[in-house]
C-alpha cells in the first residue's frame, strides 16, 4: 500500500488536474444573460405620408437654424423590413426588482434588410444575448405578407432556423405588426404568452384558423397556398379572429370568423363553436360538440369533376326564449331546428367555397393532396393543372346535424 | 493479441451490429427514401433490408468456410496475395472514410442544434479521442458496451416517440405502392447503403466464442434494424408529410421539435433525442474505427492492435475536415456510398463467397477454431 503511495498521489493529482483543465463548455450562457424573445413582429418598411411630411418639416427647420439637415434613409436597399421584439424581464420572474408594469418587458424595434441583420442590430443595444428558442408567436404585418418577395424571404429565414420551434404561432396582423406587439394589453401583459393562451383556450370556438408555423410552412410547401390566422388589434387587447388567405406566397385577402369556421369544417378541423339560427325570429344558439366531414369525388356525365362534401355535426341547443309556447322538448320541433342549422351550415360552406374558388382561386384545403392520397388515378389526370381545374370543380354540400341535448329545462 | 484474446458472444455481436449500423444515416434516411419513392419510402427500407440480410448471412457463411481466419487472411487465399493485400488496404480506406463521415456529420449536427459556438474541430477531436479510448480496449469491451447501450438507445427513442402518435397522420403514406417497380428497385439500391456496417462481420466472426453462431446473430440483428428504420421512416413521414420530409436535411430530428410532451415543463425533447443519437454515433464510429485498426493490425500480424489506434486518429480527423460545407459532405457521402460502400459492403463479399464456392473450398473440419488467426495463414 505505502509503496504505491507516490504513484497513487501522482495519478490522483493528474485526474484532478485533467478534470479541471480539460473539461469546459464553449456554449455556456447564464440564464439571466439571455433575452428570451417571446414574440417577434415583422413589417415591411414603409414611410407613411405623415412621417414624410414630418421629416421634411424637421429638415426645413434644421436648415433654418443653420444646421445641415439630417439625412433620412428613405429608400436604401437596407431598409426593407422592420423587426420588433419583446422580451420579459427575467429578473422579475425570479422575484427580483419592483413590480412596476413598465419593467415587466422590454420592447425594441429596428429597420434592416432581413430578420437576422435586424436582430444583430438590436443586440448591440442590449445587455443580453437574443434567444429565440422560447419564441411563442411570430406576427407578420399585412403589408409585408402582401409583398411576395419579402414574405418568401421571411418565411425562409424562419424555416431555416433551428432555434425557432415549429409550434410557434404564425399570425398575419391586420395593420402593422409592430403596433400589435407594442400594445399594452390589460389581460396578459406579455404578448407572446397572451397569444399562446388565446390559441390554447379559445381554439374550440373555431373562429380563427388553428394553425401553427409548421402547418403554414407545410401547406406553403405544396403549392404556395395556405391559410394563416389573423390578428386584430383593439384598444388594449388583441383578438385572433378569422384568417388570412395566402395565395402564391402572398397575402391575398381576409376571411371572417364565420367563413373561417366554414373552411375548417370542410377541412375537418372544427371541434366546437356556436351557430345561431333563427326559428320564427327567435335566435337559437347551437353549440357544436363534435363535427366531421366526408368527401366523395366523381366525374359527372360531362366528364367534369364533382365533389360531394357531407358536413356532420353533433351538439346541444343552449338557448331559446323564456315562456315560449312551443316547447323545445319535442322531437318534431328539434328536427325542424336541425334542418334550419343544416341549411345554415350548407349556406356558409357554399359561400366560402364560392369565394375561394372564384374570387381568390386558391385551394387552401389542399384537395390536390387529398386526390393524390386517396384518388391517385384522378390526381394523375388533374394534378398538374390543378390551379386551373380547381375553380371549375363542382362543389356540392350537404349536411347532417344532430341535436342531442337541450339544456336542463323543457 | 493480448486484448483480443477475449471473445464475444452471439448476443454481443447482435448488439454491436445494431449499434454499428444505426448511425448518421438515420437522420437523413426518411428524406432519402422519400426523394426516391415518395410515400412508398418504407418499401425501399424493406427491400434494402432483405438484400442486406442476405448479404450479411452470406458473409458469415464465407467466414464459416475459413475457421479462424478473417477476411484479411482468406482474401489472400482466394485472390492471390497481392490482390488480397490490395483488398485489405481498400478495406482500411473504406473504414477510415466511413469514420470520417461519422465524425463530420456528428460535428455538423451538434453544431447546428446544440453547440453553436464550439469549434467544429474541438467537437470532432474530442469525439474521436473518446472513441479511440473505446477502440483500444478491444472487441470484448465493445461487445459489452454495445450490449449495455443498445437498449439505452432503442427504448428511450420509442418512449419519446409516444407523444407523437397523436400527431401522426397515416394518410401521408398514401397512396400505397403507386411507384413503378423499376423506380423502387433503383431507389432500393441507394437505400441499401444505410445498412452498411454488417461487413464488419468479415472481421468480427473470428472473435466469437462460437463463430458458427454468427449467421444466426446476423439473421436477428438485420431484421431488427430494418424494423427500427421502418419505425423511423413511417413516424417521420406521417408527422411531416412527404413535401416537408424532402426539404428538411435531417427530418428524423425535426419531428422531435414538433412534439410537445403533455404536462412536461421541458419544451423541446429533441435534446434528449440528440443525446441518444450521440451514443449511437459513438458506437458506430468505434465499430468502423476498430475495423480499420483491426484490418491493419492483422495485415501487419501485430500481437496488439492498440498500438495502431492513436496513429490513425489524425488520419480520420484530417479526412473529416476535408469537405468545405454541409452540401459537400453529403456530395462526398453519396460518392462514397456508391463507389466504396456498395463494392465493399455488397459486391466484394458476395464475389469472394462465389469464388470460394467455385474453388470448392470446404470448411476445414477438426481444426482448432479458437486458435489465433495469425498462425493459420
Amino acid at each position: 500500500m505505502l509503496k504505491n503511495l507516490p504513484r497513487r498521489m501522482t495519478s490522483l493529482v493528474l485526474v484532478i488536474a485533467l478534470a479541471a483543465g480539460i473539461s469546459g463548455c464553449w456554449d455556456k450562457v447564464e440564464i439571466d444573460d439571455r433575452a428570451f424573445v417571446l414574440a417577434l413582429a415583422i413589417d415591411k418598411f414603409e414611410y407613411s405620408e405623415e412621417e414624410k411630411a414630418r421629416v421634411e418639416e424637421q429638415g426645413a427647420e434644421e436648415e433654418q437654424q443653420g444646421m445641415t439637415p439630417k439625412e433620412y434613409p428613405a429608400d436604401s436597399r437596407r431598409n426593407r423590413i422592420v423587426v420588433s421584439i419583446v422580451y420579459p424581464n427575467v429578473g422579475l420572474l425570479g422575484g427580483k426588482g419592483g413590480l412596476i408594469p413598465e419593467d415587466m418587458k422590454f420592447p425594441m424595434s429596428t429597420v434592416g434588410p432581413d430578420i437576422y441583420e435586424c436582430l444583430s442590430q438590436l443586440a448591440i443595444s442590449m445587455s443580453k444575448d437574443i434567444f429565440l428558442g422560447h419564441l411563442k408567436a411570430v406576427l407578420v404585418g399585412e403589408g409585408l405578407a402582401a409583398d411576395r418577395q419579402l414574405f418568401m424571404e421571411v418565411l425562409d429565414d424562419m424555416d431555416r432556423n433551428s432555434e425557432i420551434s415549429r409550434n410557434v404561432y404564425f399570425i398575419v396582423v391586420e395593420g402593422k405588426a409592430q403596433q400589435a406587439l407594442f400594445i399594452e394589453p390589460l389581460v396578459e401583459p406579455i404578448i407572446g404568452t397572451y397569444i399562446e393562451k388565446i390559441f390554447e383556450t379559445s381554439a374550440r370556438s373555431s373562429r380563427f384558423h388553428q394553425k401553427k408555423l409548421g402547418d403554414v410552412l407545410r401547406s406553403l410547401d405544396i403549392h404556395g397556398d395556405a391559410l394563416a390566422p389573423r390578428l386584430v388589434m383593439r384598444e388594449r387587447e388583441l383578438a385572433v379572429a378569422g384568417s388570412s388567405v395566402i395565395k402564391d406566397y402572398r397575402h391575398a385577402g381576409w376571411l371572417g370568423e364565420i367563413e373561417t369556421r366554414a373552411v375548417q369544417w370542410i377541412d375537418n378541423m372544427v371541434r366546437g363553436g356556436i351557430i345561431t339560427v333563427y326559428v320564427d325570429d327567435i335566435p337559437v344558439p347551437y353549440e357544436i360538440t363534435e363535427a366531421g366531414r366526408e368527401i366523395k369525388i366523381q366525374h359527372d356525365a360531362g366528364g367534369n369533376l364533382r365533389m360531394h362534401i357531407l358536413l356532420k355535426g353533433e351538439g346541444n341547443i343552449v338557448g331559446y326564449k323564456f315562456a315560449e309556447k312551443q316547447e323545445l322538448m319535442d322531437d318534431k320541433f328539434i328536427k325542424s331546428i336541425e334542418k334550419a342549422i343544416e341549411e345554415e351550415v350548407v349556406a356558409e360552406c357554399t359561400g366560402v367555397m364560392d369565394k375561394l374558388q372564384h374570387q381568390f382561386g386558391v385551394d387552401i384545403w389542399g384537395f390536390s393532396e387529398y386526390l393524390r392520397k386517396y384518388h391517385p388515378e384522378i390526381y394523375d389526370e388533374v394534378g398538374k393543372d390543378w390551379e386551373e381545374i380547381f375553380p371549375e370543380v363542382k362543389m356540392l354540400f350537404s349536411s347532417d346535424i344532430k341535436i342531442r341535448r337541450i339544456g336542463i329545462t323543457k | 493479441m493480448a486484448r483480443n484474446d477475449e471473445k464475444i458472444t452471439s448476443n454481443q455481436l447482435v448488439a454491436i451490429m445494431i449499434s454499428l449500423i444505426i448511425g448518421i444515416g438515420i437522420l437523413s434516411l426518411p428524406r432519402e427514401v422519400t426523394e426516391e419513392a415518395g410515400p412508398d419510402g418504407w418499401a425501399l427500407i424493406i427491400i434494402g433490408g432483405i438484400v442486406s440480410t442476405i448479404v450479411a448471412f452470406i458473409i458469415t457463411r464465407l467466414g464459416d468456410l475459413f475457421p479462424g481466419q478473417s477476411v484479411v487472411e482468406y482474401s489472400k487465399t482466394l485472390l492471390t496475395t497481392p490482390l488480397g493485400i490490395l483488398y485489405s488496404l481498400g478495406f482500411i480506406l473504406y473504414f477510415l472514410f466511413f469514420c470520417a463521415f461519422e465524425v463530420r456529420v456528428f460535428a455538423e449536427v451538434l453544431k447546428q442544434f446544440l453547440l453553436d459556438r464550439t469549434p467544429t474541430e474541438v467537437i470532432a477531436a474530442t469525439f474521436l479521442l473518446t472513441s479511440a479510448y473505446m477502440v483500444r480496449q478491444g472487441v470484448a469491451s465493445m461487445g459489452r458496451m454495445a450490449e449495455l447501450l443498445v437498449p439505452a438507445i432503442i427504448i428511450p427513442y420509442f418512449l419519446f416517440l409516444l407523444p407523437a402518435v397523436g400527431q401522426m397522420k397515416y394518410d401521408n403514406l398514401l397512396p400505397v405502392l403507386r411507384t413503378s417497380p423499376l423506380k423502387l428497385l433503383s431507389g432500393a439500391a441507394v437505400v441499401t447503403t444505410s445498412y452498411l456496417g454488417f461487413e464488419l462481420a468479415l472481421l468480427l466472426q473470428v472473435y466469437m466464442k462460437r463463430p458458427k453462431d454468427a449467421g444466426k446473430a446476423m439473421l436477428i440483428a438485420m431484421p431488427l434494424i430494418m424494423v427500427f428504420y421502418l419505425a423511423v421512416v413511417i413516424s417521420t413521414v406521417s408527422v411531416l408529410g412527404i413535401h416537408e420530409v424532402k426539404k428538411i436535411i435531417w427530418p428524423s430530428l425535426a419531428i422531435f421539435r414538433l412534439i410537445k410532451v403533455p404536462g412536461a415543463f421541458l419544451e423541446n425533447i429533441h435534446g434528449f433525442i440528440m443525446s441518444i443519437w450521440v451514443v449511437s454515433i459513438f458506437m458506430t464510429l468505434s465499430g468502423f474505427y476498430y475495423g480499420a485498426v483491426l484490418t491493419l493490425s492483422r495485415m501487419l500480424k501485430l500481437k496488439d492492435h492498440s498500438l495502431l489506434v492513436l496513429p490513425l486518429a489524425p488520419v480520420i480527423y484530417f479526412f473529416s475536415l476535408v469537405p468545405d460545407n454541409v452540401a459537400k459532405v453529403y456530395d462526398f457521402l453519396d460518392m462514397f456510398s456508391m463507389y466504396l460502400g456498395i463494392p465493399f459492403g455488397f459486391i466484394f463479399p458476395v464475389g469472394l463467397y462465389v469464388l470460394a464456392k467455385l474453388r470448392g473450398i470446404k470448411p476445414k473440419e477438426g481444426k482448432d477454431v479458437e486458435k489465433p488467426a495469425a498462425k493459420n495463414d
